[in-house]
């Protein structure tokens, strides 16, 4: 068995417990049973979204863009989301010490731990592009050799975005290692690189809309024009798109481009991390004290409440990880931005015009229904919330040990988690007021209705981390990004989310404006004191059995 | 101020059964040793004691306080040291005194008082506005020493607590367990360092296999055993009961 089959087998037990017994096994099969039928709704619906994309794209001949958009947005979201998983796994696993005292070479070392992000990365983008495979071919009306050529195409896809995020990764870990702020440095450094992929894209996508419309039209009437310059942002896309979709010649002159692109660059990986890899790994090992003399006066050693410490733990814990930095807050900060802020700051954007036109037409209870949904979209990914018990780790016997209630240490972890959701909540409707001032009351009561519905959101979260919480781990990114509860969490709040805007549009129906906000604020206040009481509950029950 | 009655504890379902029905009584102004070969069940009972894991069996009270009934009275009363160095490593030392503060609700001026006391005690006052992570083995261990002490419990319960200290930090706190149980207080804490145990406690229990095979003075255990020293005795018993 070669050096790399040993560590690569050695970690993949370690990290799924694929040596554990067969009762585990068991759960763990009927915990992915559960996930597959929670998740089958949630996917039909993204097959019916695709299938109506792919239609209306078939009926103006542009139907060679669809399998780009999803193929694109796969890999920017590898490139940009698989940055925590590689710093998480390659740097700042807890085995990092111990495998490189293997006589073991380092490049084996590196390709063990990179294909154990791949692995990661490959399970979400089957979860997405499968679907977009399977529809686009139903509705383009392809054979069945289309099928698997779409199937190893997504095998291949999370390999390249994760060779630049490696690259990205290891220019990260050569300059923290000139600071003494470490991990300040990767939280800044990660939240730079993400901000810098949203201004490019939206660069991008301004010079796709400052064309004049005699060239647009003229892009346009080619049937792949619009693929070509979308494409164009990214290659690769393009040829594993084109490798897909075409046949003879062109296809396996696409399948050669994007095989020896994404060969080529894991090769090129391979080699850099052959010889630096480690270096950088084990840097991350070594103490940077930065020498400042504690002071004990009485600001710094004022007391406060259980309840307010551990709040205020876990908001230290979480930014001062980079990985726990970038996965729970990111995503958040981004949506916002990515959504309203970016639009801003490029000036007269037609489409926000063409938005705001529309907008102006839809009845006012409508502008409140669909704020409540955006709202509740962006409480859907607060990982913070999903991985809130699982993050103790080895730490846990620290809260079996304090004379404080489970409960009360849990509403704790409940504040600060919801206080992620509630920044998200504010920074999104004010963005969002100074883009449609017309809207600014609707939005501002959606906001006030989305800050009672995300209490309840974050509770459920818990408690779903509660009840099978992660404890064991050996990288804090396997104790959030790869923890199955965050998951979870995001179906159970995309349920949730669903229903409150449901509940809303009811209300709305039926009653007017000012009426449907005080019967919304007041159906999610009641859902957000009894999630309360339920977590409550579920931490004392739960916790008292838990054993580290 | 410690008892336990008939206390067991098994895992893998029952299987291995690592404390078999345990009965200790611990009292007030005592140093008790803990004392067993590697896997006997030493850090099991600890943890039991401490409230880490439950029971399956028996009772154990603390400062007359059921740790299954009324576990948050019970707690108030202990000071844990753990045997592995598991804490926050982001936080730094500061931080992590005052959270334990916080939750043990120690006035300001009382925490202030304290820290100086014990950080400037185990000469880690300098390194207290650091990272945890930045700390070596015997620095977070003085770090635990600190914040199981900080909240002046009756009864300190240290797993292994010399191991990584310096000479100078483990003869301080050999003083600290001394002073501790002089004021009425008790310290209850296992070693592997049996002349540790023969010289600093008043009573030393034996554990193997999950049961106490003896518990006494060290002249109890001696007219017992007819040995001299105690690692003569430990060596006869576990042997035998082997």
């Amino acid at each position: 068995m070669s050096d790399f089959a040993k560590v690569f087998g050695i970690q993949l037990k370690a990290r799924f417990s694929l040596s554990g017994s067969k009762e585990g096994m068991l759960k763990k099969i009927g915990l992915g049973i559960i996930i597959v039928i929670s998740g089958i709704s949630l996917l039909g619906a993204w097959a019916g979204l695709l299938y109506l994309f792919f239609s209306g794209l078939k009926m103006s001949n542009l139907l060679g863009l669809g399998l780009l958009m999803p193929f694109l947005a796969g890999m920017i979201v590898v490139l940009i989301f698989g940055i925590p998983g590689v710093l998480g796994i390659l740097f700042q696993s807890k085995d990092i010490s111990f495998l490189a005292s293997l006589p073991v070479k380092q490049g084996s070392v590196f390709a063990s731990k990179f294909f154990l992000v791949y692995l990661y990365e490959l399970s979400i983008s089957l979860l997405f592009l499968l679907p977009a495979v399977i529809v686009y071919g139903l509705v383009a009306e392809m054979g069945s050799f289309f099928y698997i050529k779409g199937v190893l195409a997504i095998l291949l896809l999370p390999m390249l975005p994760l060779v630049f995020s490696t690259l990205i990764s290891l220019v990260l870990m050569r300059f923290s290692g000139l600071t003494k702020r470490r991990e300040l440095f990767m939280v800044i450094g990660g939240f730079v690189l993400a901000i810098g992929w949203v201004v490019g894209q939206n660069l991008l996508m301004s010079r796709i809309s400052q064309m004049s419309q005699d060239q647009l039209l003229a892009v346009l009437q080619q049937a792949d024009g619009i693929v070509r310059l979308v494409g164009r942002s990214f290659p690769p896309a393009l040829w594993a798109v084109n490798a897909v979709s075409m046949t003879g010649s062109g296809s396996l002159i696409n399948w050669g481009l994007y095989l020896l692109s994404t060969l080529g660059a894991f090769a090129a990986a391979y080699y850099v991390g052959a010889k630096l890899y480690l270096s950088g790994a084990l840097a991350q090992l070594e103490t940077a004290k930065r020498g400042k003399k504690a002071s004990l006066d009485a600001s710094k050693l004022r007391s406060g409440s259980p309840v307010r410490a551990i709040a205020l733990r876990e908001l230290k814990l979480i930014i001062r990880s980079p990985i726990y930095a970038l996965n729970s807050l990111i995503g958040i900060f981004m949506f916002p931005a990515l959504l309203f802020i970016m639009p801003m700051m490029s000036g007269t954007d037609p489409d926000l015009q063409a938005i705001s036109d529309f907008a102006s037409n839809v009845p006012a209870p409508i502008i409140f229904v669909i704020s409540v949904g955006v709202g509740c979209l962006f409480c859907t990914t607060n990982m913070a919330a999903s991985t809130a018990m699982s993050r103790e780790g080895e730490y846990f016997w620290l809260s079996k040990v304090i004379p404080v209630p489970y409960r009360t240490q849990v509403y704790g972890k409940l504040i600060f988690s919801w206080a992620i959701d509630a920044v998200t909540i504010v920074l999104g409707a004010v963005a969002a007021v100074i883009m449609f001032p017309g809207f600014s009351l609707y939005i501002l009561l959606a906001g006030i209705c989305v800050l009672a519905g995300a209490v309840s959101m974050t509770s459920v979260c818990m408690m779903i981390d509660i009840a099978r919480p992660k404890l064991k781990w050996s990288s804090e990114a396997e104790a959030m990004k790869q923890n199955v509860n965050g998951v979870l969490g995001m179906l159970a709040t995309v349920i949730l989310g669903a229903g409150y805007v449901a509940l809303s549009l009811l209300f709305s129906s039926i009653a007017h404006i000012a009426v449907s906000f005080v019967l919304t604020l007041a159906a999610l206040s009641v859902t957000a004191v009894g999630s309360v009481i339920l977590l409550g509950i579920a931490a004392d029950a739960k916790c008292r059995k838990l054993e580290p | 101020m410690l008892k336990l009655e008939s206390v067991s504890k098994s895992y893998a379902g029952g299987k291995v059964k690592a404390v078999d029905g345990i009965n200790l009584d611990v009292r007030n102004g005592e140093i008790f040793g803990f004392i067993g070969p590697n896997g006997a069940g030493k850090t099991t009972t600890i943890k039991m004691i401490c409230g880490i894991l439950s029971p399956d069996s028996g009772k154990i009270e603390i400062n007359g306080r059921d740790i299954v009934k009324d576990p948050i009275g019970a707690k108030r009363s202990i000071g844990y040291v753990p045997d592995n160095h598991e804490v926050y490593e982001r936080l730094s030392g500061l931080e992590y005194l005052n959270f334990i503060c916080d939750v043990y609700g120690v006035s300001s001026s009382d925490r202030r008082q304290r820290m100086e006391k014990y950080l400037q005690m185990f000469e880690i006052a300098d390194a207290a506005g650091e990272k945890i992570k930045t700390y070596s083995h015997g620095m977070k261990q003085k770090l635990m020493i600190t914040a199981a002490l900080i909240h002046q419990p009756p009864l300190w319960i240290l797993d292994e607590p010399l191991t990584g200290l310096d000479p100078r930090s483990s003869m301080l706190l050999k003083e600290e367990m001394h002073a501790h149980c002089k004021a009425g207080n008790t310290v209850f804490f296992s070693t592997h360092i049996l002349e540790v145990a023969e010289r600093l406690c008043d009573r030393i229990g034996i554990i193997q296999h999950g049961k106490l095979i003896a518990v006494g003075t060290l002249d109890e255990l001696r007219g017992q055993e007819k040995s001299e020293t105690l690692e003569s005795i430990f060596f006869e018993l576990t042997e035998r009961e082997g």
